[in-house]
């Protein structure tokens, strides 16, 4: 190998293209540069020697083979990596409202906040502000001082002054004249820096009533959901899962309220109840599914309800996801450009604010409200994380509301167009829960047999499936 | 890549079996012998498993495994406390011979085989006396075809370094295969 120092005569500038002579070797160099150097190397025996021994040595280094790997690992590797994988997406961030999308990104208040907070920064802006300061008041005082001088009389000054005096009583009645003239456009001026003050003030309000909207929207929907998950943490199976009445409940309702509410239906939510037979013709018409009975449930009251309710406090706290979930083909059409500003804060109606609002109207049980928000994110929504969301929160309230047909039908239309989606056993499962109460057991049972590939919903799904089979 | 972030496990699969080799040579030739490779190259995949959502599409999905592979390598270093030796005996690959051939036997083998592991059994004493900052940049140009700014990122180091310590390494190389030029 030809180096530096060696006997070969090399010139300087041969010396410099060393690095293009391996990036020639490795095939790096560009066509042009590379056509260059070739007829260098023709001509220069150094260079030309260098890249030989460079091609050389490749040559023999190609003689040791790649490292085989073998295939007994591969069972593991690829097992653990699908488990993984499958882990990854059910716990994946969901698709969040906008309240999460704006509690999770730092505004620019908490930024500069932060930046402040650094003892470097901190101190630099404080020393800039000191000598802005400093020369503020130096300036100031120059002025002070040059006024004082202009007005104390001198001696030597004083026939100046008095001449001027005597022209500025001149010129006084012709600027008397034209005071009442000055007067209008000074009151003029003063009256369009009012009008001006009052847009800027009503801007700012705008600006903070948008803020004060977003704040509220934020607060009221984590307030919600906070509270949906108390109620659940309280109540029983149905409240959650499909036991609410369908007329909205306010929401700061009791937990005595709640239960007053809920305490109407008439059928049997037990475990007997739920899985192994409908409910009375007259319950479904009344849309009303029951009370959960303690801890009896065919959901298991407390976990379910808690999982449940877990998933939806994540939800409402993680940031958005997007394009978490795979549309499936012959999904909605393209979604429609976004409607302009109408009303809902200067955005205007945006799938994020239906999203919100969707959630706003499920967690105080306003199913009505609710489905129409998630529809209009279903077939509008860019995001195909939000339009799974949107139509599994369609079923939910379908659900909530007895009516277990279309509940069904939204349930299966979820999981035909959405395969990825992260929440896929819980729409499963709630898919099952629908089919019995229609009396489709087969397909209930078929379901659940699906749901045993998902590890954690295993034994929930065998537990019912031995349920059914009594 | 971009398939697997987005849920496909099949996308996963075809990554694995494009990059399970190259990782494992990467290992065996610059770090350690064949049972810590094995382990090595498992950790790795693992890795890119749970850190898929980390990948940005920045760069190439080589460069971002093999800086995976090399940071693997380099704790996995650290934790046992030692630097790589190659022992005689030790076969570098499954399809070589132990060095220690190289100097039990002087006479060359009328095999052409024999020749080869030979020579394969040269090349690897030769890469395993290079300095490991030329052993890695050596092998991840030549056996893993990253191109020189690749490698630059992988190893953190400007594209003009890297070249260098190539140069380098080809040097070395060269002195040590001589007896294989003719």
């Amino acid at each position: 190998m030809v180096g530096l120092g060696e006997d070969v005569v090399m010139s300087d500038k041969c010396k410099q293209v060393q690095d293009s002579l391996l990036e020639l070797a490795y095939g790096e160099l560009p066509d042009e540069e590379a056509d260059n150097l070739r007829m260098h190397a023709a001509k220069c025996d150094g260079c030309r020697e260098a890249l030989e021994d460079l091609l050389l040595t490749r040559k023999l280094a190609a003689q040791l083979p790649m490292a085989c790997f073998g295939d007994d690992l591969d069972a593991t590797i690829l097992g653990a990596a699908a488990e993984a994988t499958e882990q990854r997406l059910e716990t994946a961030e969901r698709p969040s409202p906008r309240v999460a999308e704006i509690d999770s990104k730092p505004g620019f208040f908490e930024g500069l906040r932060a930046l402040l907070l650094r003892p470097a920064f901190a101190t630099a802006t404080l020393a800039i502000l000191v000598c802005l300061l400093g020369f503020y008041v130096v300036k100031n005082s120059a002025k002070d001082e040059q006024i004082k001088k202009e007005l104390l009389p001198s001696q030597t000054a004083e026939p100046v002054l008095m001449e001027a005096e005597e022209e500025k009583a001149k010129a006084a009645p012709a600027r008397d004249e034209a005071a009442p003239e000055l007067a209008a456009v000074d009151s003029n001026r003063e009256d369009r820096l009012a009008g001006l003050g009052d847009l800027e003030r009503a801007e700012s309000a705008g600006g903070e009533r948008l803020q004060d909207d977003r704040k509220s929207d934020s607060t009221l929907a984590s307030r919600t959901v906070g509270k949906e998950r108390r109620r659940a943490a309280g109540r029983g199976v149905a409240d959650i899962l499909g036991g609410a009445s369908s007329a909205p409940r306010p929401v700061a309702a009791s937990k005595k309220a709640e239960t007053a509410n809920t305490s109407t239906p008439t059928v049997d939510d037990s475990i007997d109840g739920v899985f192994a037979s409908p409910p009375p013709a007259s319950d479904l018409a009344a849309g009303v599914t029951g009370t959960g009975a303690g801890g009896g449930g065919a959901f298991p009251a407390g976990a379910a309800t808690e999982v449940m309710a877990d998933q939806e406090m994540a939800e409402s706290e993680e940031p958005a996801m997007a394009e978490e979930t795979m549309a499936s083909p012959g999904d909605f059409a393209d979604p429609p450009a976004q409607p302009a500003a109408s009303g809902y804060g200067a955005a205007g109606p945006t799938s994020s604010n239906e999203l919100a609002r969707g959630i706003d109207a499920f967690a105080r049980g306003d199913c009505v409200s609710a489905i129409a928000h998630f529809k209009q994110v279903a077939e509008s929504s860019a995001s195909p994380a939000d339009r799974a969301f949107a139509l599994h929160h369609v079923a939910r309230c379908e659900k909530r509301r007895g009516r277990f047909a279309p509940a069904a039908s939204w349930y299966e239309k979820l999981l035909a167009r959405y395969p990825s989606y992260v929440r896929r056993p819980d729409a499963m499962f709630e898919s099952a829960n629908c089919l019995v109460r229609l009396g489709q057991i087969d397909k209930a049972r078929a379901r659940l047999e699906e749901l045993l590939a998902y590890p954690a919903w295993r034994d929930r799904a065998r537990k019912e499936l031995d349920r059914l089979q009594e | 890549m971009r398939r697997f972030q987005e849920g496909d496990k099949d996308a996963f699969e075809t990554l694995y079996r494009r990059y399970k080799n190259p990782i494992f040579s990467f290992f065996l030739r610059q770090y350690t012998g064949k049972d810590k490779a094995l382990e090595l190259t498992q950790e790795v995949f693992l890795k890119v498993v749970r850190n898929a959502q980390s990948f940005r599409h920045g760069s190439k999905f080589a460069t971002w495994i093999f800086a995976v592979a090399r940071n693997q390598g380099i704790d996995a270093l650290r934790r046992a406390g030692h630097r790589k030796t190659t022992s005689l005996d030790q076969a570098a690959s499954e399809n070589t011979s132990p060095l220690g051939e190289k100097i039990a036997g002087d006479s060359p083998s009328p095999e052409r085989s024999s020749a080869r592991s030979r020579l394969q059994g040269d090349i690897l004493g030769a890469i395993s006396s290079l300095p490991p900052d030329q052993r890695e940049v050596f092998l991840l140009r030549e056996y893993h075809g990253l191109a020189f700014k690749d490698i630059a990122e992988v190893v953190d180091a400007k594209e003009g370094t890297v070249k260098s310590r190539m140069r380098y390494a080809l040097e070395a190389l060269r002195a040590e295969l001589e007896g294989w030029s003719d």
